[in-house]
Order: C-alpha cells, then structure tokens, then sequence
C-alpha cells in the first residue's frame, strides 16, 4: 500500500481496515486461517481476538524500531518480532483458554507465517509513527475477526441451526441460542472442509455484488452529474448565444 | 519398522489428509498460482524442494536442539527463521547455478516463506509424534515421507485446479463470482470429492 | 565491516529481548497450563461417574509407593467432598494406568483404565469404564492428534454403542468405520481394559479373605488337578499379606465353582466363594462350617467328616488338595525359590575352583534338567590389606540358556550398612544372562566397593562355568 497523499484522520484509519480493506474479503490474506479455524463463531472470534493481539503489539514494536533497522535485515528482524509474539500468545491462550487453544491447533502458530502481519509491518508499521500504526493494526485485525466471526456463524448456523457460545472462549455463561431442528436437512458438510470453501465463496460473491451495484449506482450518479452539467452547459451556452444574439440585435 | 509405514505415511498425507483441501494449509498460492498450469507445476516444485529440506532441518533442530535444552515452546520462532533463511540460501544458490532454473524456480522462492504449508508441515512432524513411535531417527524418515507426501498432494490439487480455472476463463460466469469466488466454490466441490478418500488408510 | 557488526548486534540485540520475553511468559504460563492439564484430564474421570463437577481438586501423590498410588479428591464450592479416585499404575505396559472412582461416602462406583496409544494420525488416549458388575459405562477419548474429523465421526457414532456392554465380551462394530486406524486404537484399548480387568476380578476374590489387598503374584501354576494356582497377595505397600490357593470345583452337571483357600504357614484361615454369581445359599452353608476349623493346622483337621450336602464332598475335596499341596510347597519351597518348576534336585557335584565351590542340577515333575543352582564364594578380606572383609557366599541359580534366575546371599561379614548394599546388588542380578558389563557393576558406594567387585567376580567364574555344563548337557 503506498503512503497515504494526505492524512487520514484516525478514524479513517480505524475503519478502512473492516471495510474498505478487509484483509479477508477484499485483500484475500489469511485465507488459510479463515477457512480452517471457522467451523464455529466462537473459534473464528476467538481466532480473530488473537490476531488482534499480534497485529497490534507487532505492529507498535516495528514502528517503534523502524528507524534502527537497516534495510537489509528489516525482513527477518520483522520476523522474530511477529513470532514472539505468536509464542507469547499461543501459551497465554494455552493458560487462559484451553478449549480454544485445542480447537484452533496449529492454526496457532501459523499466525506467524500469516501474510496479514507481515504485509502490515512492512506496507504499514515501517513508514508510520506508533499511534498510527497500532490504529492500522488494530483495525485490521478486527476486520479479519469480524470476516471470520462472520464465516463460522455461516458454517456453525448452516450445520447446526444453533450458535453456541462459552464453549471454546471462556465466558461465564455456555450455551446456544437460535436453536432450530435442522439435523434432517443433513447439512453438516458445512462444518467440513469443503463447506469452508463454499462459504467463503459465497460471501464474497456477495460482497462483488453489493460492490458491483454500489459501483453501477456511482456511475450512474456520475453520468447523471455529467448529463446535469453538459444539460447546464448546454443550455449556459443557448443562453450566452441568445445574449449575445440579443444584445447584437 | 516396516515398509508399509512409509507407504501408509505417503498416502495419509497426500491424499486422505490432503494439505491443501483438508488441512487448509498453503491456500494463498493455491489461489495465486493457479491460474494457468505452468505457474503451478513451477510453484509446485518450488514448494516439494523447500517442503522436504526444511523439515529434515526442523525436525532436527526440535530433536536434536530444542527438546534436550527443554526450549520446545521456541519452536515456532525456530521453524520460522530456519524456513527463511533456507529459502533465502536455496535462492542465491539456484540463480549462481543455473540462470534458467532460477527464471523458473526463483520467482516462487519468496512467495514460499508466508506459505504457511512449509511451517504447518513442520510443526505436524514433530506434532504427529513420530520420534515417540518409531525412534527419533527413523522417525525422521516417517517425518520426510509424509512432507514428501503432503508435497505431492499440494502439486496434484494445485495442477488439478489451475487446469480447471484455464477452462473456466472461456466460461460465462456470472459477473460477481467471476475470478475468486467461483474458484473457493470449485475447491468446496474438489474437497468433497477428497472427503470420499477418508478412511483408506 | 562496521555495518556488519551493526547487523549482527541489532540481530542479537532483538533475538535476546525476545527470547526474554518468551521464558518470562513461558515460566507464568508453565504452572497454569500444567494445573489445566490435570483439571482437564481429572474432571473426565468425575464427569464419566455422574459425580458433579468438582470447584477445587486435591492431588496427593505418594512417590515412593510402588503402585505409583495417586488419590485426587474432588470438593465443590464449599468444600465438601464430592467425591474420590485413586489411580493406579499397571503392571501391563500397554496400559496407562487404572483408577478407581469413589462417591462422598467412599462407595466404589467402578474402574476406568487410561490407555495411551501411538498409531499412523498421532496419539490417542482413550478411558474406558466399568462398574462392579463389568458393565461398560463410557469409553472416551481424552485426547488425541488424530484427525478431528475422525475422531468426530468415531465420537458420534460408534463410542455410544460401548455402554451397557460387558467389558469382557463386547461387540466392536466390524464394518467400515471410515477411520479405522482411531477405531483400532479403542478397540485395543478397550481388549486392553478386559484383559486387565479380568486380573481384578482375581483380585476382588482375594479382598473377601484379605480385605487390603491391592496385587498378586502368581507364585504357583499347577496346571494339572483341581487346585490351579498358588498366588501371593500383597497389599497396598506391597507387603505380603499370604498365600491363598485358587481351587476349582468342576463337576458334570454343575456350573463350574471358583474357591479361595487362604492358608498362612500350614495353619487354615479361611474359604470363600470366588464370584458372587457363583454363591449360592446351599455354598455359603456348606462353606460355613468349614470356617470352624480357622486357626487350626492342616495336619490337624479331619475334614472328611462332613458329608451331607451335595457339595460338601467336593469341597472337602478341595480344602484337601490344598492342604495336601501347601504342605508340599512347604517342602519345596526353597527348590521353587531357585527354579520355579523345580520339584527335585539332583546330586551336589562339589568342584575344584577358586571361587565356586560346589553346583546341583534341578529337576521338573518331568525329570527335565531346568538348570542349575551353584554355591560360589571368595574371602574378601585376601583382596586388600587394609580392607577387613570376610568370606562372602553366595547361591545363584542359572537355567540352561543361561539366564539367572535367583541370585541369594548365603554368607557375608560385613557391616549392616554394606549388608543391606550387597543385597540390592546381588538383587540386580536375577533375571540377567550373564554376568554384568563393567559398566553395570555399581561403583556408587564405598563401603561395599570390594564386596560388590567381589560378588562380581564370583558370578562371573560360576557363569565361565555354567558354560562347560551347558556344553556338557548338549
């Protein structure tokens, strides 16, 4: 990503992680995670809260440091920052949320060789002071959690016709809600492998769409805006013409 | 140890644990690579050399460096900075050998270091406890057998769908599934049809 | 060159921070995710006996015990007991380890059987537990690296069929599973679990004489006649308790009938039925009066004089079997003690050697030579001048492939301190072929040092030898 032309307030910085650029549906990074860890909401929240911690904190740590690495070994040097902190979460998840830990496995690690993070520090952190930079990662990975929050409530509702929660986050409460009886539609390939695709699929062909439309309707607004000021010009022009007429005449 | 523990490890982790469609490791070059068959089999071979040298080198490192100073917890920052440095070797060592090997096989090597198919495969080796059932060293070849394997599971599913998506680019395809979409829902139904392998070993 | 200093201290520098970084956390988070662990995997063995879900555990751990007897103690919010299990190790390798579970007021609700396994998907524990009457009650997996799918699939379809089974005749499903490698794993968990399970049916028997009794051994196997086996119990810290004799009334017509005859140094102590389903009320009578003769000398008991129930001849019968049989183990328990199927010994073949001094060949029922026993000794006071040992003595049995299978000592002079040293080397060497390596020889402790060269020395020259005998006899 190139350096923004002007400053983005804050909040632009914030948001355009969830929607504008979301790192899922409209960059396609992290595609591995969000197909393997979204079999529930709760794994894919719970996924999305952990990357939320190694984005950011890695985020801060490479911007606080840009200046003292030199070109040269900024890659490997990034590396080790992200995969600390992968370690340090991984066994904080481990401590304070085995359910979730079992659940997600190796996905845990794999943060580390997620393309997400890296892309961040290097597109992002390297060029930006600290503030900026943990607002971009924040904001990011809360778009990642939010697309995967929104991958496994599709893949858990489809399977199961329920959403369970307090089962993998350790919440105070554990139970489901919705709760429909649609074991006899037999649908819980989307719990599997090949549902993970399919889902993801879908959504965002979704999202095309709404952009397709959103982009039919620009034009169109733009064409009618272009039609407006040929018709204004048109006619300033008749008028002008007619002046000029009038006052020759 | 028979040998049919090394056939047994081949088949489970090219086919009936497929890395790609089951395990949903390395699916970023899965997408990006595939969209016409030669990039695929270049990516593929890219991913078979690194796959299998790396894990020898971390199953080693685990075994031999890790578990004897009992800094196991390390083993992802470990993995991850042998798996670099090996890809950067790999590729000053290709473009002084060979120029055209290097036109080949070089543009791939960097993409390969945020494939998180070499890494996952490494953590697998010493997850799936190889050392504990067979002895660390012949656990070894257990370990390179199923990154041979995983390997070559990676290359058929990537070579199967980019032949797919050549002969999708003539499809008409309604506009919003065009490029990634329709592909995601192609691999649902691949992976479908590798979810009827399940059990064979 | 400077830049590259620079490089490579920037490298270290943040390769040391984060490597801080990490063994700090790691040493926060290793007693967390320790305490986990046992939290996760003890509330299985709660959960599995419809006991509730214990607020707090209680983890005590005997070290030392040879059964590795661990008791964990679950209380609710209030700190009431909840209830108690106590986990065993197992003789058989394969398995885990055995617990048994017991509710608030100490009634034991039955076992559960942890079997570790290792297959082609990773690793796989499964528990498999049963009550009192061997009802299978649940079979689960605690946890696994085995593909989630399978294990899924294994989950919901097949594990539920186990409860209600009897744990030593189930019926495994023997179609396709669709993960058949994690299904082997709990089919051979659970064979696993009967085979073991049997075994403390054997034990439950001897609880109804010896009420601490906690192991076995089999001291004896007859083979032939209705007395079958002579066991030796121990109890908990592995002290023995006594010898009891399993009896077996097979009579046509009847259902065969399981008894246990304990009797302590010749002197009858009781009778009991093996199995509850085997005690009928007729039994119990006849046994009944048996009971009067307790505390009394075989020699001494006329137990023909009864004779008025149908099964009283046969179990007079029994009792004196056993009775007959305990007086000749009596006989021959020192030849046993040497080899175990010994029943007589041979001539005594004194020989010219430096240090053994005489051999006897034993004997089974089949007057096959089963090895032989040597009597090798060495004055340890001649190996040093400044060292005041004494003769040493000992008798080592050596089969004919050249295994020990007893090694005692007969004579020795040397402090109580290096005496009971001296036992725990020569202990060392039963079950061995051959004499030890160099490096096996302990040289831990001083005060022995030359008693245990000594001993050494000894079985070696009694093994040069037992290879002439062996040679001989072929």
């Amino acid at each position: 990503m190139a350096k923004p032309k002007k400053d983005p307030g804050l909040l632009a910085v914030f948001t355009k992680g969830i929607i504008k650029e979301n790192p899922v549906f409209v960059a396609l990074l992290g595609l591995c995670p969000a197909l393997a860890v979204t079999s529930s909401l709760e794994t894919g929240l719970g996924m999305g809260v952990l990357v939320v911690f190694v984005l950011t904190l890695s985020n801060i740590v490479v911007s606080l440091i840009r200046r003292l690495i030199p070109e040269e070994i900024m890659i490997p040097s990034y590396i080790i920052v992200i995969a600390t902190f992968v370690t340090i979460v991984e066994m904080l998840t481990e401590a304070f949320a085995p359910a979730l830990f079992d659940s997600l496995g190796i996905f845990i690690p794999l943060i580390v060789a997620n393309c997400l993070i890296m892309s961040r520090a290097v597109a992002y952190a390297s060029e930006n002071n600290v503030g900026r930079s943990a607002i971009d990662g924040l904001g990011m990975a809360v778009g990642f959690g939010l697309a995967l929050g929104l991958i496994g409530l599709t893949r858990e509702f489809l399977a199961t016709g329920a959403i369970a929660y307090g089962v993998f986050i350790p919440l105070p409460v554990e139970g489901a809600i919705l709760g429909f009886d649609i074991a006899p539609l037999n649908m819980e390939v989307f719990v599997g492998p090949a549902g993970g695709f399919i889902v993801i699929g879908v959504w965002l062909a979704v999202f095309n769409a709404i952009g397709l439309y959103k982009s039919r309707k620009r034009k169109e607004a733009w064409d009618r805006w272009v039609e407006k000021k040929k018709r204004e010009k048109a006619e300033k022009k008749k008028q002008k013409a007619m002046e000029s007429a009038g006052g020759s005449a | 140890m028979s040998p049919t523990v090394f056939f047994v490890a081949i088949v489970s982790s090219m086919l009936v644990n497929n890395i790609v469609l089951l395990r949903f490791l390395g699916i970023c070059p899965f997408l990006g690579v595939s969209k016409r068959s030669e990039t695929a089999v270049g990516m593929s071979a890219a991913v078979m050399f690194v796959m299998v040298v790396s894990s020898v080198l971390t199953y080693l490192i685990y075994y031999y460096i890790l578990e004897p100073f009992e800094i196991p917890y390390i083993s992802t920052i470990a993995f991850i900075l042998v798996i670099a440095s090996l890809v950067q070797l790999v590729e000053m060592f290709i473009k002084k050998i060979s120029k055209k090997l290097y036109k080949s096989l070089g543009i791939y090597l960097p993409l390969i270091v945020t494939n998180c198919a070499i890494i996952g495969i490494a953590e697998t080796n010493v997850r799936e406890g190889y050392a504990t059932e067979y002895g660390v060293l012949p656990g070894l070849g257990v370990a390179t057998v199923s990154a041979l394997g995983a390997a070559l599971g990676f290359a058929l599913v990537i070579f199967a769908f980019s032949t797919i998506r050549e002969r999708l680019e003539a499809a008409d395809v309604p506009p919003a599934w065009k490029g990634i979409p329709i592909s995601l829902v192609i691999a649902g139904i691949m992976a479908l049809a590798f979810l009827g392998l399940e059990g064979l070993v | 060159m400077l830049p590259k200093l620079k490089i490579a201290l920037i490298l270290f520098v943040i390769g040391a921070v984060s490597g801080a970084g990490i063994v700090g956390v790691n040493s926060f988070t290793e007693d967390i995710i320790e305490a986990n662990r046992l939290r996760e995997e003890h509330e299985a063995y709660f959960d599995i006996f419809g006991l509730d879900m214990p607020e707090e555990f209680d983890v005590d751990e005997e070290p030392q015990d040879v059964y590795c007897r661990r008791e964990v103690k679950g209380y609710d919010a209030d700190r009431e007991t909840i209830g108690e299990i106590v986990f065993f190790c197992v003789a058989d390798e394969d398995v885990y380890e055995r617990a048994v579970a017991y509710d608030k007021d100490g009634n034991r609700l039955g076992q559960v059987f942890r079997v570790d396994d290792v297959n082609n998907h990773g690793e796989i524990s499964t528990l498999v537990a049963f009550d009192g009457n061997f009802e299978i009650l649940d079979v689960r997996i605690v946890h696994t690296t085995n593909t989630p799918n399978y294990v899924q699939r294994i989950e919901d379809d097949y594990l539920g069929d186990f409860a209600g089974q009897d744990i030593r005749d189930v019926d495994f499903y023997d179609g396709s599973t669709g993960a058949t490698i994690t299904y082997n794993s709990i089919r051979q968990a659970v064979n696993l679990t009967a085979a073991n399970a049997e075994a403390d049916r054997v034990l439950d028997a001897y609880r109804k004489v010896y009420p601490e009794a906690d192991n076995y051994e089999r001291a004896f196997d007859y083979t032939l006649g209705c007395i079958r086996y002579r066991d030796a119990v121990y109890d908990i810290e592995g002290n023995l308790l006594g010898h009891v004799y399993m009896a077996q009334y097979d009579d046509e017509g009847h259902d065969p009938i399981d008894l246990v005859v304990a009797v302590e140094d010749e002197t009858f102590k009781d009778v009991v039925v093996a199995r509850e389903d085997q005690a009928s009320e007729t039994l119990m009578d006849a046994l009944d009066k048996y009971r009067d003769y307790t505390g009394e000398h075989v020699g001494d008991i006329d137990i023909a004089a009864y004779d008025d129930t149908v099964y009283d001849s046969s179990i007079t019968h029994l009792l004196e079997q056993s009775f007959v049989r305990c007086v000749e183990d009596d006989e021959q328990r020192e030849l046993r003690e040497f080899f175990r199927w010994a029943t007589r010994t041979g001539e005594v073949e004194t020989i010219d050697n430096d240090y053994v001094e005489s051999y006897q060949p034993y004997y089974d029922e089949d007057d096959e030579l089963l090895g032989h026993v040597y009597i090798g000794e060495m004055d340890t006071s001649d190996l040093t001048d400044d060292y005041s040992g004494g003769l040493l003595r000992i008798k080592v049995s050596i089969d004919l492939d050249g295994l020990i299978h007893n090694a005692v000592i007969e004579e020795i002079n040397e402090s109580n301190f290096a005496n009971d040293l001296l036992e725990e080397e020569i202990a060392r060497y039963r079950g061995m072929e051959g004499p030890m390596e160099e490096e096996d020889v302990s040289d831990a402790f001083s005060s022995a040092t030359y008693s245990g060269d000594a001993l050494n020395t000894i079985i070696e020259a009694i093994y040069a030898h037992n290879g002439e005998n062996i040679e001989e006899g072929e």
